[in-house]
């Protein structure tokens, strides 16, 4: 019955995965990096790296994985608005973030599997009208060039993780991307549209390391040291098929019709172009955090950052022939745990709250574009597996970007359900 | 705690999708603007416009013509009248049931006439010839035979000049009375038969004469009667026979031209070939689409409409193996239409080109003449000449858009 209901729980949220919120960054370069955080790290600052999820663990580092009392299947569904103008353009979609399967292993080890989005490429972008004379002609063109995108960069990660020390332990996770994006450029002159399509095809293996250390420890509070450093085993490529653009005579948006039919006519279209590594992301990064436990279940959680890509020509798949070159985050977050064994209903919640910041750098621009807000949540613990929902928000506002002020809400519900797996049975 | 687990999942996934709105709203943005070039390509060295004359080409219209237009020295129309059956009228027919059977005991009258299209030429009689050697005068396929193609020396009658009448229409025929040459030549079972008629003026026709509604009419007088049985029955009916082939025949002379000038006309069999040198185009950047590409001729008169269609060679031609002169030398079936159309403004004939310089570009052609011809809508007799001197060379201008 209990695998039914996970079956029929875990389907539904599949289902209802459509996508990210539109947003002017994820034209750049392969897009905006997804915010694909658990919600119990999105209700703490949002961090990655500390743990949020249950005291000493984080769903997304797997060095806090051997914490855990029992093997979790975690889904993570969350949704994304943002508003510009004063709230005169929203944007806002609802998506699938995660799915992952963690398996401790004698409270020594643990091995995990997830996968969900990694890159965000859903765009859509309009120009400005433009009366351009033409000189040859003798006539004057009103062009608007609009540009839209979607689709983006997949992550399917395993991960290991194994103790160093009785105080130190490690972890390893294989990042494999994988994906495709579709780009559309339309160029409407005197109200004709010309349009162009590609595809780009992306593939890469990244390697994350992460080390945790409980070595540290000021006073009488108890603290926990988190690195991670990311890097490149295969930079991440991009594969690109251009297809012949087209008028759109009959207005479809295809390259299309035999009675009205778009220029040049179908049987004249040439190969697509297939162009190889027209682009190669090659990231670093670097988390740092610290878990300062000064009361009991009470922990003060720190974490900054810095991801930066040595690519060269990354700024060339974007359609605004830029990227983003590095992120710098900082935030600072609050975390009350919950009971082990509640007798209250209060008991059972975890409360997490927290500030963040970051900060883009654009390549060629150089324009630093900066993103600052807040996120809480809370999460709460049923049945004998300790089941877990997880639910977080966060509100921020962007700023560097020619359109300023855009205010950006997210949410993430993450279910966590346990179960007993290669843990010893007592003896009847 | 069961209860929990089941409406509690639910309700907190789905209650914070409630507040979220699925929208997708374009950003404005300055973006680049997406280049629209344009270029404008002259003649150079290796360009050529120049006339080479064909097989006249009067298929395809509804009206026949005889007489005299300048420029042209013998103008006629042939048609043929098949198919006339000779055992109808020679036999005797039994029904199926052989209870009855009918005969043509007689032809009472055989008449070949035609409608003028515009009656104030009724005093331009025509004169009808036919062609009575013993051979097959299928001679001539519409479209294809021409002027060249007809044997001069064809055996020929020529038949009693014409009488005219006007109907109470106020159209003007002529008809000729082709008794004998019925009963003579289309009924004689010895040899094998032609159907075909020469339309051409009298000499004295100083003016082209269209005419329509060609045909032979059969006056006969038919029995019926049943075997063993001294009944019968006879009344007159008339057989009508419309031209199945029609074909105007103009002898178009050779046309002369210098270098400075390029014509094309149906009736003289011009054409004209234009050579531009387009190696820009594979130069130009990939993923490309032209909007417009247009070719410009100036005229050396005024025109207010004139059709011209212009295709690609399918190969490659040098114009040194052009016989400008020669009739037999271009094989129009090797050539494809690729849908130009034309508009005139000032003299000036703009050509849409688009399809052909997009062949070019998307290397469906490798090479870049392009013929000139003239339409079927226009004045058959008409020829337009274009001016290949000075500032009033050929040139085409063209413009692409490039999305990136």
């Amino acid at each position: 019955m209990l695998l039914r209901i996970k079956v029929v729980l875990f389907s539904l949220v599949a289902l209802l995965s459509v996508g990210f919120s539109q947003s002017l960054m994820n034209a750049f370069g392969i897009g905006s990096p997804a915010s694909n955080f658990d919600a119990a790290s999105m209700g703490t600052s949002p961090m990655s790296l500390l743990p949020s999820f249950q005291e000493g663990v984080s769903i997304s580092n797997p060095v806090t994985w051997s914490q855990l009392h029992y093997t979790y299947l975690t889904g993570t569904y969350g949704g994304q608005q943002s508003e510009i103008q004063s709230g005169l353009m929203k944007n806002g979609r609802t998506y699938l973030q995660q799915i992952q399967l963690i398996i401790p292993i004698k409270k020594k080890y643990a091995f995990g599997l997830s996968i969900g989005p990694n890159t965000n490429r859903l765009y859509s972008i309009v120009g400005v009208e433009n009366l351009v004379d033409d000189g040859i002609y003798g006539d004057s063109l009103t062009v608007r060039k609009s540009v839209s995108g979607y689709g983006g960069i997949t992550s399917l990660k395993p991960s290991v993780a194994f103790p160093l020390t009785s105080l130190e332990s490690m972890a390893i996770t294989i990042d494999y991307l994988f994906g495709s994006s579709r780009g559309i450029t339309s160029i409407s002159i005197d109200g004709t549209n010309y349009i162009q399509k590609e595809q780009d095809i992306y593939s890469g293996t990244m390697m994350k390391l992460f080390f945790h250390s409980k070595r540290l420890k000021y006073k009488d509070y108890g603290m926990g040291f988190y690195l991670s450093l990311k890097n490149a085993l295969k930079p991440l490529s991009v594969n690109r098929i251009s297809h012949q653009p087209f008028e759109d005579n009959n207005e479809s948006g295809n390259h299309d019709g035999s009675y009205y039919s778009d220029f040049p006519d179908l049987s004249l279209i040439p190969d697509a172009i297939q162009s190889n590594s027209i682009g190669e992301i090659d990231p670093f990064e670097i988390q740092v955090g610290l878990d300062v436990n000064i009361r009991p279940r009470l922990h003060i959680l720190s974490e900054g950052s810095h991801w930066y890509d040595r690519g060269d020509n990354g700024h060339t798949v974007s359609v605004l022939n830029d990227k983003i070159v590095s992120l710098d985050q900082i935030s600072l977050g609050l975390a009350l745990f919950s009971r082990r064994l509640p007798r209250q209903i209060l008991n059972q919640f975890h409360y997490r709250g927290g500030f963040f910041a970051k900060q883009y750098t654009l390549y060629h621009k150089g324009k630093r574009i900066d993103e600052k807000g807040f996120s809480f949540g809370f999460g709460v613990k049923f049945g004998v597996t300790d089941n877990q929902i997880d639910f977080g928000f966060s509100i921020s506002q962007r700023d560097g970007l020619d359109v300023n002020g855009e205010l950006i809400q997210q949410f993430s519900v993450g279910i966590s359900l346990g179960d007993i797996w290669f843990i010893k049975r007592r003896e009847r | 705690m069961k209860k929990l687990f089941y409406a509690f999942p639910i309700l907190w996934i789905f209650i914070p999708i409630l507040f979220f709105s699925c929208s997708e709203e374009p950003i404005p943005y300055e973006l680049s603007e997406g280049d629209v070039i344009s270029f404008r390509i002259d003649p150079d060295s290796t360009s050529y416009f120049r006339s080479y004359q064909t097989a006249p080409e009067m298929g395809g219209l509804s009206e026949l013509y005889y007489g005299k237009r300048d420029g042209f020295s013998e103008i006629y129309s042939l048609v043929e009248v098949y198919p006339v059956s000779a055992p109808f009228f020679l036999d005797t027919t039994y029904s199926s049931d052989s209870t009855s059977y009918n005969f043509v005991d007689s032809i009472k009258s055989v008449t070949f006439s035609l409608t003028l299209v515009d009656s104030s030429n009724s005093q331009y009689h025509p004169v009808l010839s036919y062609f009575s050697g013993d051979v097959d005068t299928t001679i001539f396929l519409e479209n294809e035979s021409s002027f060249y193609a007809i044997d001069p020396t064809l055996e020929k009658i020529e038949l009693d000049s014409s009488i005219s009448y006007t109907d109470t229409l106020e159209n003007v025929h002529f008809s000729f009375d082709a008794t004998s040459l019925f009963n003579d030549y289309m009924l004689e079972t010895t040899r094998l038969n032609s159907y075909t008629f020469k339309i051409g003026g009298d000499g004295e026709t100083d003016s082209l004469v269209a005419f329509t509604n060609p045909k032979l009419e059969v006056q006969f007088s038919r029995t019926m009667g049943i075997p063993d049985s001294t009944w019968d029955s006879t009344w007159v009916d008339t057989a009508t026979y419309t031209a199945r082939y029609k074909l105007i025949i103009v002898n178009p002379g050779e046309w002369e031209e210098g270098e400075s000038t390029f014509s094309i006309g149906r009736a003289k069999g011009l054409k004209s070939i234009l050579r531009f040198n387009l190696d820009t185009l594979s130069m130009l950047p990939d993923n490309i689409i032209f909007k417009d590409a247009d070719l410009y001729l100036k005229c050396d008169t005024t025109i207010n409409s004139f059709k011209v269609f212009a295709y690609p060679f399918k190969d490659s031609i040098s114009i040194n193996d052009i016989d400008l002169f020669s009739v037999e030398q271009m094989d129009t079936t090797a050539l494809e239409f690729i849908g130009a159309t034309s508009s005139t403004v000032d003299s000036l004939l703009i050509l849409n080109v688009r399809d052909f310089v997009n062949y070019i570009y998307l290397n469906q052609l490798t090479h870049y003449e392009l013929q000139l011809s003239s339409s079927t809508g226009n004045d058959p007799f008409s020829t337009l000449t274009f001016i290949n001197a000075g500032p009033f060379k050929p040139y085409i201008i063209m413009r692409y858009v490039a999305t990136n």
